[in-house]
């Protein structure tokens, strides 16, 4: 039986986006990140003993999930879609931290609230219901490249409005913190 | 530089909805390579698509409370799911370490008092002992898996051949049976019960916001509309359940249901059904038994048998690396 302490499996819950968007950054195929994910949580329980509390959680887990890509990156012969683990482990490591998600996510709601409404209805069909691009095309009637390129104009339109209110939504949480 | 992020971004689109061709890959790659600024726009975008995959529906909304709330909602609930099922593990571990243990870390059936099980939010049952969910929880008709579905077809186009079962009799009783194509020899540590073979359920399918796995499968669909059923009319099944070594040791759900089901002027209608549900326990050499039955109501058709497999918390994040096994499925009719 593997002991895992409150504070632990606490730390473990709270990172689980983190270490999602950190797998899904270099494997960019969802449900092989969410396998990753699985073994790496796996991993993460086994190890839990060999955690040091006085060192930062995000980096111990972020160095067992790269250990279990570069595996997968090692075994998988099909799928050539993914980047080398160090190409962006660095700006990953600071982009996907708890505090930074949590904040994104605020400025994510408000920027996706200020989509004009046929864009949220493909945006909710494709991100929340994972629809593929052939059923949205079918159930809008409009042809793939159309959604294919709204896509991409709303995903644009929420990375920049994100990025302009991720600042004052930063601001706002440190101030109701302190 | 803004001509430079509309490639980028229209490459990282692509990407992110699988249809980036490798040319446009190894472009986005070069783009990565060259620039940190767009290593942190990449970043960006994949922030949006993470938070979105985590996010639940009722969360896309214009409804500000939920925009500030729901960060905080997730955090707890999710908190709160994993500290129950691990602090239930680990009071498992200290309390019953010397008697409810093996030296394998293996839970040994019926000795994890009702104490124990009630802090393991397992409501009134115990390990090894059967959850009684008949007629409470029924099995709707919608829930039927696609395969069983699909079989409920095959008898009612009167076709000679389906690949996904054999066509059997029981007695006069046609009925495909699915369970031969499922069985597998010795695996995972887990020895069939008596004849070499075993049935081995599909992997679970996980939803790693929810912490749930599960598995159904269906094993027979009886033809019964040639039967002659009176109110004496019954049937009863039992199936016996293992699975394999599981690092969290919490337990699995099992579940054998009997669903009677009559044809409709647009489908299928649910006339009756039965679920009974046992907590499968983590010891390889034991296999834990489930029985259920009913009366087969006047009208059915078609009698559906299948099984689920079902875990929550922590276990259910990693369920689809595990097995799960049945064995010596019984089904046996009264009164026809």
């Amino acid at each position: 039986m593997n002991s895992v302490s409150v504070e632990y499996s606490q730390k473990l819950t709270a990172i689980q986006k983190s270490l999602y968007a950190f797998i899904l950054s270099m494997i960019p195929n969802k449900s092989e990140a969410e396998d990753i994910l699985q073994e790496t949580n796996l991993i993460l329980c086994q190890k839990a003993g060999e955690y040091d509390p006085n060192k930062h959680f995000q980096g111990w887990a972020f160095k067992i999930a790269r250990f279990q890509m570069m595996k997968h990156l090692t075994n998988s012969k099909r799928n050539k879609i993914q980047f080398s683990t160090d190409l962006l482990e660095e700006v990953a490591s600071e982009e996907f931290d708890s505090r930074k998600i949590q904040a994104a996510q605020k400025a994510l709601s408000i920027c996706y609230g200020l989509l004009p409404k046929s864009m949220q209805s493909i945006a909710k069909m494709r991100f929340k219901e994972e629809l593929s691009l052939k059923i949205i095309s079918k159930s809008v009637n409009r042809p793939l490249g159309a959604i294919s390129s709204t896509l991409f104009r709303i995903r644009q339109k929420l990375v920049d409005c994100v990025e302009d209110k991720m600042l004052s939504v930063e601001s706002e949480i440190d101030f109701k913190k302190n | 530089m803004k001509s430079q992020h509309q490639k980028f971004d229209s490459l990282v689109s692509k990407l992110l909805d699988g249809s980036v061709s490798k040319s446009e890959f190894a472009e986005l790659n070069d783009l990565l390579v060259s620039s940190t600024d767009l290593q942190h726009r990449y970043c960006s975008f994949i922030r949006n698509e993470s938070i979105f995959h985590w996010e639940n529906e009722s969360t896309v909304s214009n409804d500000e409370s939920k925009i500030i709330n729901f960060p905080l909602f997730s955090y707890v609930a999710s908190i709160a799911a994993v500290l129950v099922c691990l602090a239930s593990a680990l009071f498992l571990h200290t309390k019953y370490s010397q008697k409810s243990f093996l030296s394998n870390n293996l839970i040994e059936v019926n000795q994890i008092p009702q104490k124990a099980s009630n802090e393991m939010n397992f409501k009134n049952s115990q390990f090894g002992q059967i959850v009684d969910h008949k007629f409470s929880k029924p099995m709707h008709l919608e829930n039927l898996n696609e395969k069983a579905e699909r079989l409920l077809h095959f008898f009612e186009s009167k076709q000679d051949i389906t690949d996904e079962g054999e066509l059997s009799f029981d007695g006069t009783l046609p009925y495909i049976k699915v369970d031969e194509l499922l069985s597998t020899a010795a695996k995972s540590g887990i020895l069939p019960m008596s004849d070499g073979k075993m049935i081995e359920l599909s992997n679970m399918l996980v939803d790693t916001v929810n912490q749930v796995a599960a598995v159904t499968e269906t094993l027979r669909v009886y033809d019964m509309s040639s039967a002659d059923l009176s109110t004496q009319s019954s049937v009863d099944a039992s199936i016996h359940f293992n699975q394999s070594q599981a690092d969290l040791s919490d337990s699995t759900e099992f579940s054998l249901s009997l669903l009677a089901v009559e044809t409709v002027e647009n489908g299928f209608n649910e006339l009756s059904s039965t679920e009974q549900m046992i907590y499968g326990d983590n010891d390889q050499t034991t296999w834990e038994k489930v029985d259920t039955g009913f009366a087969i109501p006047d009208g059915t058709e078609y009698l559906v048998v299948s099984l689920k497999a079902k875990k929550h918390g922590p276990s259910a994040l990693t369920a689809n690396k595990h097995d799960f096994f049945a064995d010596e499925l019984e089904i046996s009719f009264a009164g026809i």
